[in-house]
């Protein structure tokens, strides 16, 4: 070990391994001595940007009118930090209020900005051109977002996915869905969006879950999610088509139609419901239980009865939890079971009603 | 060969030994370090538009049983739900799991939540070793708190207890002890809603609680502690979690997920018989559990780390606390590799069994020893110079420049490390704000070497020791002072 060389890589390592110490050292400190510099520096801007908006959107007129004329002036990297604030509002606003900032927004070329953002070379400009494209609610912008949904980027995808949810256009239905059976990983994405489209999606939605229904050959892993959305959205007129896809006899798609039933609340579906409780399979009867639950039909006790004396973890306590919901019939049923689920149900819903009699929600 | 020599020679090959080795654990730390900042920095180009705040409203936002075993918690244990029951979160319940104890735990949950004794149903899913006495719920709100009492059966069993009563989908084991940010589940389940199919478990950042004020079960004035202990591991913790498990995850190797904040599908946790009670590192044994049973049944999952989520601990502030610690943590490495050394370099494990596991062997588990032996080592060379100075021997041996040159250098090398962590933690979230708790952290990757770190390798080595010997292990308590400011 006494080789010279040695002696002078370590002294070497050492010096580059001290200098690099020591500069990194200055280095967190610049960046946390500007962070903070810059910090306070926007959060004064933003302080100043939001009591501008706020005047736009709740002032009086001829301060409602100075406040926009302010933020019109603003050019430059001022108006992108602007926008940005804007941005950041909208979703959170309803009505003349978002539609006032969306209308600032476009008069000063957000829409025209956000469509070039949504062709540029990098990614993250291309999710915030298209985020943009589907805040400003642009409906001539529909074709050019669902072509995003074959982007290259998996996070263009998703973001285009929500910004045509945000768009609320129910000509994104179908695209959507389409996506949905190439590429799994963004069905939440796609639920959250198709319920943001709301109710006028629901005669597509119908569609797709007919058209999966009828081709007994074809997978059709969107019809699951076409009757999840249905649900969620309340669709009266989806219970016939949820009927036949809970007869359907496909795993998956009976268990998002079951629950979709419960969710709408047709009392006339009570049958197929009651079948699918005496089904074999565990899902669908957990599911066809939360359903009866839901719809209140004091007709499933006895079905329900059954369920929840089986015992099984899962689908007796749903059974229980329905039968609470089915009012005095459901609770006599209850009560009368010597199933641990329904010893538990029993003590909880005393429990609560011991709550609402005594007046208090006792929240913390 | 004369046996001075020999003896010249077997020092000179140990010497290449502790260089390589440093070199290596250093430089493949640095590694993961690069994959931690690129997922860190693509993390923030995304948060404009990722809109992660509409998580909360979200239609297929899974269900989340939160778990909290508790064994004599009386001075935490009431802010700690309260911040559990304040999670932002859709749909979620919270169980306490009372393992027998011994203190007024449940009197002060009882009393503080309104709690009336219920009889809760208790699924046999699970094996379970103690049973179960009572079981309270809490009329407030939603109904939503479980309190369940057992027979003492050890943390597992509580968990595997808790397990068996979840009703929700995912399964969120804390620890009692952990402060959790408003908004960590919202973040530490996303990953189940965005791949349903692969993602198993899934866990979140433990940070250190201590020095910072906790006002009504939230962690709202981070500072970094002031006594010693206490802050450097903080810069522990950082570089483990900030750097090692984000890096491990973005090369999809994430052997480990904290048990004082991980979620698992129940579903999952059913199917491997839920957490092990004969195993002291349970929550290591449980994630490399499920990887050995994905690959033995040949099924795609996932397990993910997601940085954002915070779990807030308290750390030890005594030596003799820590040193208890410690011991435990690495007897149970040592015992997850004794139960599943047959993943090691087996390719059906994928990265786990060929790349993480070797990796946790070499640098992990027998890293203490190294270090000790790197100590001795070093006292040996000392003392061989000391003599060669008397002329007692005559071996031209040892070159004192080049040995202080080495070992200065490892130890530079090291706070550089710790430095890197810091920087990943500047470039992302920056919990410990200001120049003063920067420059404090900034010293403490140099106090971690002086004493700190010799100390740490003595109680792992220990621990690795009471593994192979099967001592008994004795938890001891750590006497907590509680969060409240």
């Amino acid at each position: 070990m006494a080789s010279p060389g040695l002696l002078h890589v370590a002294l070497v390592l050492l010096v580059v391994f001290g200098v690099l110490a020591v500069l990194l050292c200055a280095l967190l400190v610049g960046m946390r001595t500007t962070r903070l510099v810059t910090d306070r520096r926007r959060d004064r801007r933003r302080a100043e940007t939001r009591a501008l908006l706020l005047d736009v959107l709740l002032g009086e007129e001829g301060d409602a009118g100075t406040a926009r004329a302010a933020l019109l002036r603003r050019h430059g990297r001022p108006w992108e930090r602007t926008e940005e604030q804007i941005f950041e509002m909208v979703p959170k606003l309803r009505g003349d209020a978002r539609d006032q900032l969306i209308e600032l927004l476009t008069s000063k070329g957000s829409r025209r900005r956000a469509r070039r953002a949504s062709h540029s070379l990098s990614a993250v400009r291309r999710c915030r051109g298209v985020f943009a494209l589907g805040m400003l609610g642009d409906a001539d912008s529909l074709p050019a977002m669902v072509a995003m949904l074959g982007d290259r980027s998996f996070l263009v995808r998703r973001t285009a996915v929500r910004a045509l949810g945000n768009l609320g256009d129910p000509g994104a239905v179908h695209p959507l869905l389409e996506l949905v059976g190439r590429e799994g990983r963004l069905a939440r994405d796609v639920v959250y969006a198709l319920d943001r489209i709301g109710p006028v999606a629901g005669p597509r939605l119908r569609e797709e879950l007919v058209r999966a229904v009828e081709d007994r050959q074809g997978e059709h892993p969107e019809a699951n999610l076409a009757a999840t959305v249905l649900g969620l959205i309340g669709d009266l007129g989806a219970t016939d088509v949820l009927a036949r896809g809970l007869r359907a006899g496909r795993a998956g798609l009976d268990v998002a139609c079951a629950e979709a039933l419960g969710q709408v609340g047709n009392a006339t579906n009570l049958p197929d419901l009651l079948a699918a409780l005496r089904d074999g399979r565990l899902p669908l009867r957990v599911a066809a239980a939360d359903a009866l639950g839901l719809l209140g039909a004091a007709e499933a006790v006895g079905d329900l009865r059954r369920a929840l004396d089986e015992d099984d973890p899962l689908l007796s306590r749903a059974a229980a939890g329905a039968l609470c919901r089915l009012g005095d019939s459901g609770m006599a049923a209850l009560r009368r079971s010597a199933s641990r689920y329904a010893v538990e149900a029993v003590a909880i819903a005393e429990l609560r009603a011991a709550r609402a009699g005594s007046g208090r929600s006792l929240v913390s | 060969m004369s046996w001075v020599e020999t003896f010249t020679e077997a020092i000179q090959w140990l010497g290449w030994f502790f260089i390589g080795y440093s070199v290596a654990i250093n430089t493949s730390f640095a590694i993961l370090t690069g994959l931690a900042v690129w997922s860190y920095y693509a993390y923030h180009r995304r948060l404009d538009f990722a809109a992660y705040d509409e998580s909360f409203g979200e239609p297929l936002a899974r269900g989340v049983s939160v778990l909290m075993p508790a064994y004599n918690e009386e001075a935490t244990i009431v802010s700690a739900v309260q911040a559990m029951m304040s999670l932002r979160y859709p749909d979620f319940e919270v169980i306490v799991v009372d393992d027998g104890s011994r203190d007024e735990t449940v009197a002060r949950l009882v009393a503080a939540f309104d709690m009336v004794e219920v009889p809760v149903a208790v699924a046999e899913v699970v094996r379970t070793v103690g049973e179960v006495v009572r079981c309270y719920v809490s009329p407030r709100g939603s109904m939503n708190l479980t309190l369940v009492c057992k027979t003492n059966g050890g943390k597992a069993d509580a968990l595997n207890v808790g397990i068996n009563v979840a009703r929700k989908e995912l399964v969120c084991m804390v620890d009692a002890d952990s402060l959790l940010d408003p908004d960590a589940l919202l973040h530490v389940c996303r990953p189940f809603a965005d791949d349903p199919e692969h993602v198993i478990a899934s866990g979140g950042v433990v940070r250190v609680a201590n020095g910072s004020s906790v006002t009504q079960g939230r962690v709202t004035d981070v500072q970094m502690p002031r006594r010693w202990l206490a802050r450097i591991q903080v810069v522990e913790y950082l570089r483990a979690f900030m750097i090692g498990r984000a890096g491990w995850s973005a090369a999809g190797g994430l052997l480990i997920i904290s048990g004082a904040f991980g979620v698992f599908r129940r579903s999952v946790l059913h199917a491997v018989d839920g957490v092990a009670t004969d195993c002291i590192g349970e929550d290591a044994e449980l994630v490399v559990r499920l990887y050995h049973w994905l690959g033995d049944s040949d099924i795609e999952g996932r397990v993910v780390f997601v940085a954002e989520p915070v779990a807030w601990t308290e750390a030890p502030e005594t030596t003799a606390v820590l040193g208890k610690q410690r011991r435990r943590w690495h007897r149970g490495l040592t015992e997850v590799f004794a139960r599943h050394r047959g993943m090691i370099l087996r390719p059906r494990f994928g990265v786990i069994g060929m790349v993480t596991l070797p990796w946790f062997l070499l640098f992990e588990l027998c890293a203490p020893f190294v270090e000790v032996f790197g100590l001795l080592y070093f006292l040996v060379v000392m003392v061989l110079l000391a003599l060669q100075h008397l002329g007692v021997v005559h071996t031209d041996l040892v070159d004192l420049p080049v040995v202080i040159l080495l070992l200065a250098t490892s130890i530079v090398y090291a706070v550089v490390m710790s430095l890197l962590a810091l920087l990943g933690e500047e470039l992302s979230f920056r919990r410990y704000a200001g120049i003063r708790n920067l420059l404090i952290s900034c010293w403490s990757t140099v106090e971690e070497n002086v004493g700190y770190r010799q100390l740490t390798a003595w109680w792992r080595m220990r621990g690795t020791l009471d593994a192979l010997r099967k001592t008994r292990h004795e938890w001891g308590e750590m006497r907590r002072k509680g969060f409240e400011a």
